[in-house]
């Protein structure tokens, strides 16, 4: 079985926002056109800045690929749907709008697109189309920090395992019962 | 020439309606919560339609005809009201969608061929199925009640009255309790998240849709002569009502402040003049010191009053619980901590006009329902089986 997951290390982000640029360029076009979700780019990775600390620090967060997705659970139509290698997804002939996932989902891991009318996530076309292809997604591709990581959690030689085994790392809302596949790594 | 004169301003309003709510929905756009104004105009209007439709079953199923059988008088007009009370839900919901057509994927897809669909852990599922049968039970109640007036055959039925009224009953419980547990099922709302929505939907419905009841068989309660049965009968309803109501909220506040989550967004509600103005003051307490009033004093003012105040607080209430909580969710998990900033969020233009342009549809086709149906006695069907 294959479960994908993806890794990122807040220890070695440098916060330069290459993997959010990637991400609009790549899914989105470069679209300059509002997220007004997360009043935001058009990306599928929300920064959040963490002003209470010390020293700048920042969140990067996305669709965690949950094991358990509530957005999957509620959609009236089948159009979120977890495929075969557990990647969330969505299938966008089917989606009505209603909005129900995004509400459900308790990372506010998606956005609303407007120009499509539907909510829209991690992974973008783009990416969906490079996993095909056995390239890594745009996020991880163009991290100059080697702070991004993506691959299979069964393979125990796969990178993301081996750093895995290496690290300390935490996961969002775990106690929520959703079993999220978006590890955050906080040192080795 | 009154007839035609209402017909025509009937069909005006109906247009207008139409119109004002396609603008609305050519001109959307996204807002920073999910879920903004059409949805507590939908929950609000489908509550008081099967809360409404419950109130009727007094009278279908459990057989109360009041004092001197007045209520045979009014149940057909109550029973178009509770039928024709979900069209501006339905169309603040469908016109909230990618298009109305689209949710047909609810139940058929088109992709790689035909087929059939039914995602039975959805909320939504359930909420379209529901519909279905609410409307088609309601419509064959109301078929039966117009048809009973000239066939003696139809009025012996009185198992299949009553079956059919238990239908509409039980379609109508569930339908109201599972769109409150829509809501209740979001475990990413912990504002939400528990049993008691259905509950407080339940509760919520039956005054709401009293009290919207009450303003329309008001209009035509002195000319069949019982304004005095409508105004005890409707007050008695709030006055039973409106206690359970304030024991929910009041519990689901207390609930609330045990769990750090959840009060981020009654923090929020209870920060609000609303919560004191709309949803204590002139949802609970000044209604019920009315509906008592009315009650005892057989005073029909007095309980139009109080059913227009439930009406119009009832709608700030659902906006406020479903509002709110959607925008303490995303503080909580996401921006509280990480100062992230707050959410805004006010109705947008289009929204505000295809809510109005509903309501406009609304209050046309329940003139027109009067114009063109017999639904006060001693009319009778005459045109195309059902029409006077």
């Amino acid at each position: 079985m294959t479960r994908l997951a993806h890794l990122w290390d807040q220890s070695r982000c440098i916060a330069c926002g290459a993997c959010i640029a990637a991400c609009n360029a790549a899914n989105y076009g470069s679209s300059t056109s509002p997220n007004v979700s997360w009043n935001w780019l058009r990306t599928n990775i929300r920064r959040i800045e963490l002003s209470n600390g010390p020293r700048p620090m920042l969140y990067l967060l996305q669709c965690q690929h949950c094991e358990n997705p509530p957005c999957v659970t509620v959609c009236p139509t089948g159009a979120s749907y977890k495929d075969r290698d557990g990647l969330v997804k969505m299938n966008y002939d089917l989606c009505i709008g209603c909005r129900y996932c995004m509400v459900a989902c308790p990372y506010d891991a998606r956005w609303f697109n407007e120009s499509m009318w539907t909510p829209v996530k991690c992974m973008g076309e783009e990416c969906q189309a490079r996993i095909a292809k056995g390239e890594q997604p745009v996020c991880v591709a163009v991290c100059p920090a080697g702070a991004r990581d993506f691959g299979d959690l069964d393979d125990p030689s796969s990178s993301i395992s081996r750093r895995l085994a290496n690290s300390r790392y935490v996961k969002l809302l775990d106690n929520m019962g959703t079993k999220p596949k978006y590890f955050v790594v906080v040192g080795p | 020439m009154r007839r035609w004169l209402a017909l025509a301003s009937a069909a005006a309003l109906l247009i207008a309606g139409a119109v004002l709510a396609w603008i609305g929905y050519a001109g959307r756009s996204a807002e920073e919560i999910p879920w903004g104004l059409l949805v507590p105009g939908y929950v609000f209007f489908a509550l008081m339609a099967t809360g409404s439709s419950i109130v009727n079953s007094i009278y279908t199923v459990f057989g109360y005809k009041g004092p001197n059988g007045e209520y045979e008088k009014i149940i057909k007009l109550g029973v178009w009201f509770s039928l024709i009370t979900i069209v501006p839900a339905w169309i603040m919901i469908l016109l909230d969608l990618r298009s109305p057509l689209s949710a047909i994927n609810i139940f058929i897809h088109t992709q790689g061929g035909l087929s059939l669909f039914f995602q039975y852990r959805s909320g939504i599922t359930w909420m379209a199925t529901l519909y279905t049968l609410f409307a088609l039970t309601l419509l064959i109640e109301l078929v039966y009640f117009i048809r009973s007036e000239v066939s003696e055959k139809l009025r012996l039925m009185k198992s299949a009255e009553l079956a059919v009224a238990l239908a509409v009953l039980v379609v109508t419980v569930v339908l109201h309790s599972n769109l409150g547990q829509v809501f209740g099922n979001v475990v990413a709302v912990p504002a939400w998240y528990g049993p008691h929505m259905a509950l407080y939907f339940i509760a919520s419905a039956i005054a709401i849709g009293a009290a919207g009841q009450a303003l329309f068989i008001s209009a035509f309660a002195g000319g069949l002569g019982v304004r005095e049965f409508v105004a005890r009968y409707y007050s008695r309803i709030l006055m039973i009502g409106l206690p359970v109501l304030a024991f929910i909220k009041g519990w689901m506040v207390i609930n609330a402040w045990y769990n750090p989550a959840s009060w981020e967004a009654y923090s929020l509600i209870l920060s609000s003049p609303n919560f004191y103005i709309f949803e204590i003051g002139l949802l609970l307490l000044v209604p019920f010191l009315l509906a008592t009033f009315a009650y005892y004093k057989k005073s029909p003012a007095m309980a139009l009053l109080a059913a227009a105040l439930v009406v119009i607080a009832g709608f700030v209430d659902k906006y406020d619980l479903i509002i709110e909580p959607q925008k303490a969710h995303i503080f909580h998990s996401l921006g509280g901590w990480a100062g992230v900033g707050s959410i805004h969020y006010a109705p947008t233009p289009s929204q505000i006009e295809i809510a109005i342009g509903s309501v406009l549809i609304y209050v046309a086709l329940l003139v027109l329902g009067v114009l063109l149906l017999p639904l006060k006695p001693g009319e009778r069907p005459r045109t195309l089986f059902i029409f006077k």
